[in-house]
């Protein structure tokens, strides 16, 4: 698996450019759609015109590269994952905060959220994590909720009522 | 000089020497903070200065908006995390600096650039104010697409020594910008179903996600229980010599940024990245920047602290906002009963003096503050690499969220962290999807507005002297590098 995933990597010259004449063709596709008032398309361009030009012209440019990579030998040069574990893991921990936010709150998940993770990419001085929890804690719903009044999910449930004690 | 002296007498009472500094510290700190800008603290405190008078109330919200636009570039440089959106350019070279150990230097002359831009840009609002104002209106249409579009040719140029990447990076950030509804006929691209999307890629989560948590998602690669070693300096401020080096990037940058900031709806963000470009284009290396060098942090910051001063012009000689602080200003100045435009100069002249006095003594304490600020900023940067790479995923949750309160921008933030780093492990450029996002709106809105004024006549852009110089300047920007390549090429062979 690990193999499979550094000769992906190693192929980024191909994959990259490929991905974008994928995804731009399709949007070029969905760009016949746009329509608008024809007044103002007669005297001017429509809202399809720019969507079109830039997609023709990302596949233009990424059929551009993948010659230029082919020509090459097509691996791309680019240095290691030193650790991939940790890049996974704060992959996972962004995917699950941002799933979390809405049902568990800002107040309650972000001190759970920074210690979790801290612990999970090898933090393992407890004064960092302790110091490091709290502090940041507090600046963060000091701040932002509390004095900036940005309205920050309060989450559902116990965790609202928990959130309601504080902002 | 009357507005200077009648400015004077009205500013030099306790109450508005106390509430300007307020407001510079207020300042620092917003524009410091991802996810507080300077306009929407202004705009927080708007109702708080209904209790004070019209000039106190201004007085605090000039020290606010001319020192928030320079400490944007402070997190800007230390953590790939500009506090503002005007800082964003000053990402580039600013945090190659700081990753080659030189965070000081590099916090010195974003300080040094914004107090020189601030300050001339007061002056220029002091002496010319209702003259510039005018020839900015001017300024049309087809002008503004042709400085955009030279904008993204020549920061696509330097795309990281390869200039395809560079434009396909640049078409993604424009690509993005079309997202959303189309403000000319209302139709709706590419928004899914979504309904945030209706309002655009809002480019505060892209710019979060594409630096700094790309950049988080590679710290964290390394060993988390570790500091970065950091070069120790006596002085922050840049030396005589290098001075005398940058003095014809803050020649070039100032002007340019006190001009782009009084043309109505443009702002400070996009004068950073035209003066930018303009440095890039004119540099003699330009395939140094983006690999941290000076040049890199003052054209951006001289130009974009020139243009906040410049967006104050329009607003008080016009009425017209010339960026989205102006705008919660004029509202101030407004709801306390004054009426902007030429007669202000005329009735108010000690009010108009006391504005752009303000501004000025906002610029100078720049200098005279920021050194206390940079050193505890710069002490957060000892912190092991863990806890600073967590510091930078909060900091752009918040960040995101904040701009328009929605979940959705957290998930955007995110999302472009991780095309981010997969972009830059491959050596694709990310200036120059960002450069397209933020001026990919203006771009197409200012071509379509062009064509619609000229009854669909694309001459528009070649019949008007100024917007046909800009546009054949920026085609050699984009021809000249290709032509060379070429040559080589052909020489080459021909040798073979």
């Amino acid at each position: 698996m690990k193999r499979f995933f550094q000769n992906l990597a190693g192929r980024g010259e191909l994959i990259i450019p490929l991905s974008f004449i994928l995804a731009s063709a399709y949007l070029f596709y969905l760009a016949f759609e746009f329509r608008g008032a024809f007044v103002m398309i007669k005297q001017g361009v429509g809202p399809d015109f720019f969507p079109k030009v830039f997609t023709a012209l990302m596949m233009f440019l990424g059929l551009w590269l993948i010659y230029n990579a082919v020509k090459r030998g097509g691996v791309s040069e680019f240095e290691k994952v030193a650790n991939p574990r940790n890049l996974w893991v704060t992959i996972a921990f962004m995917i699950a905060y941002a799933y979390l936010l809405e049902i568990v709150g800002f107040v309650v998940l972000t001190p759970i959220w920074i210690a979790a993770y801290m612990l999970a990419i090898g933090m393992r001085r407890w004064t960092w994590l302790l110091g490091a929890t709290v502090i940041f804690s507090v600046f963060l719903i000091l701040v932002f909720p509390t004095l900036m009044l940005i309205p920050l999910p309060r989450g559902v449930g116990i965790f609202r009522e928990i959130s309601l004690l504080v902002y | 000089m009357d507005l200077f002296i009648l400015g004077a007498g009205e500013l030099f009472t306790p109450a508005n020497i106390g509430w300007l500094l307020a407001g510079v510290f207020i300042g620092l700190i917003a524009g410091a903070t991802p996810g507080i800008s300077g306009t929407m603290m202004v705009a927080i405190l708007l109702p708080l200065t209904f209790g004070l008078g019209p000039l106190t109330a201004l007085v605090l919200m000039t020290a606010i908006y001319a020192t928030a636009v320079f400490s944007g570039s402070i997190t800007a440089i230390l953590f790939r995390t500009p506090g503002a959106p005007e800082a964003a350019a000053t990402v580039f070279d600013g945090y190659e600096m700081t990753k080659q150990g030189k965070p000081h230097e590099a916090l010195g002359h974003a300080m040094f650039a914004s107090f020189l831009g601030g300050t001339f840009g007061a002056i220029v609002f002091m002496l010319a104010a209702p003259q510039l104002a005018r020839v900015a209106l001017k300024f049309g249409s087809p002008e503004i697409f042709a400085l955009i579009l030279f904008t993204m040719v020549a920061v696509a140029s330097i795309g990281g020594g390869n200039m395809l990447k560079g434009l396909l990076c640049a078409f993604f950030g424009l690509f993005l910008a079309t997202v959303g509804m189309d403000v000319i006929t209302g139709t709706y691209r590419y928004t899914f179903g979504v309904p945030i999307l209706a309002a655009g890629v809002s480019f505060i989560p892209a710019i979060l996600g594409l630096f700094a948590v790309s950049e988080a998602l590679r710290m964290v690669q390394g060993a988390v229980s570790e500091t970065r070693a950091i070069k120790k300096v006596k002085t922050v401020l840049p030396r005589l010599g290098m001075m005398k080096r940058l003095l014809p990037t803050y020649l070039r940058s100032a002007p340019l940024g006190v001009f782009i900031g009084a043309l109505p709806g443009v702002g400070a963000t996009t004068a950073s990245f035209v003066s930018y470009a303009t440095a890039v284009r004119f540099s003699k290396e330009p395939e140094k920047f983006g690999t941290g060098i000076p040049e890199g942090i003052a054209a951006p910051e001289t130009a974009n602290n020139t243009a906040a001063m410049g967006a104050m012009v329009p607003m008080l000689s016009l009425g017209i906002p010339g960026s989205a602080t102006t705008a919660v200003m004029l509202a101030a100045i407004i709801l306390h009963g004054l009426r902007p435009g030429p007669f202000l100069f005329i009735r108010e002249p000690g009010f108009v003096g006391a504005i752009m006095l303000t501004a000025i003594i906002a610029n100078i304490l720049i200098i005279a503050v920021s050194p206390m600020f940079i050193r505890f900023f710069t002490r957060v940067f000892r912190l092991p690499i863990g806890v600073l790479g967590t510091v930078i995923l909060m900091l752009c949750v918040v960040g995101g969220f904040a701009m328009r309160n929605n979940i959705a921008d957290v998930w955007m933030v995110f999302l472009f962290g991780i095309v981010g780093y997969v972009l830059e492990r491959h050596k694709f450029p990310l200036a120059p999807v960002i450069i397209g996002l933020v001026l990919g709106q203006l771009f197409e809105q200012e071509f379509r507005r062009s064509l619609i004024l000229a009854h669909g006549n694309p001459m528009t852009f070649f019949t008007r002297p100024i917007a046909a110089s800009i546009i054949a300047i920026s085609l050699l920007t984009l021809l000249v590098p290709l032509f060379r390549a070429l040559r080589r090429r052909l020489s080459i062979s021909k040798a073979k």
